[in-house]
């Protein structure tokens, strides 16, 4: 009796607290996310990235080329419930801004080492596009056209 | 801060590229303003409540991809764009962005 009673005590606790850990480890992980990006953007100081279409004072010094890049991302069931707490009064939703910025920050790093990985030094004429892939997850695509920009800047 | 869609602004001339920036802001809907948006969309029409909502959203998209652009230097931003994007039921992200510039005033324009 008392073995039923401590599996059942174990079972709840481990119920209650499961919402914690999730939202727990989601968030050290976009910490760890935020560390990484950074690294990243370092690394990638040198590409300029510019939605116009053409780079007002220079010309390619190499053949232009379509550069891309893509993520797709949810947030935890914990934080995503919560999130969702605001549908009821309305209002801004920072948990939900704040995913979007870190996956559009991947994004355009990712599109900054692709460029660099094709020896590119701008990419020109970037574009967002965001869309809803399932209930709780979206995709963030960002491409341009990767270009070597002449000596000056 | 000048704010333009276009590629260039013109009578000015670009003296330096600073780069991308943009701005972006998530907006839940309001449970009240749902059941009347729920009538409306019987009869169909304009939605104020949400057209309101959603142009408050927007200028403080923008607003914050101004503020990015001011962090950076810039003194103005071309090529601005909007994007609006459903990211779940019932909140909708609008998203502004564009190139940072500095720019100074063409002799004789």
């Amino acid at each position: 009796m008392g073995g039923v009673i401590a599996i059942v005590v174990v079972v709840v606790l481990f119920m209650a607290a499961l919402p914690v850990l999730v939202g727990l480890q989601g968030w050290l992980r976009d910490r760890a996310r935020r560390r990484t990006i950074e690294a990243f953007r370092e690394q990638n100081a040198g590409v300029l990235l510019v939605n116009t279409k053409r780079w007002p004072t220079a010309d390619s010094t190499v053949a232009p080329a379509l550069v891309a890049s893509s993520t797709v991302r949810c947030l935890d069931s914990t934080r995503f419930s919560l999130g969702s707490l605001r549908q009821i009064v309305g209002g801004e939703m920072k948990m939900f801004g704040g995913n979007m910025n870190l996956a559009r920050d991947e994004a355009i790093e990712r599109l900054r080492d692709e460029a660099r990985g094709q020896g590119f030094d701008c990419v020109l004429n970037v574009r967002f596009e965001t869309s809803q892939v399932a209930a709780t997850a979206f995709e963030i695509v960002a491409y341009g056209t990767g270009i070597r920009r002449a000596a000056q800047g | 801060m000048i704010v333009v869609t276009t590629e260039t602004v013109p009578g000015y001339a670009v003296t330096q590229v600073i780069g991308l920036v943009r701005g972006n802001t998530i907006r839940a809907r309001h449970v009240g303003r749902d059941i009347m948006a729920g009538f409306k969309a019987m009869v169909g029409g304009e939605i104020k409540s949400y057209t309101e909502l959603l142009t408050k959203a927007r200028e403080e998209a923008l607003q914050r991809m101004v503020e990015d652009a001011q962090r950076l230097g810039a003194n103005a931003v071309v090529n601005l764009r909007f994007s609006t994007s459903s990211v779940m039921q019932g909140a909708a992200e609008l998203f502004a962005y564009g190139t940072a510039v500095l720019v100074q005033p063409q002799q004789g324009a």
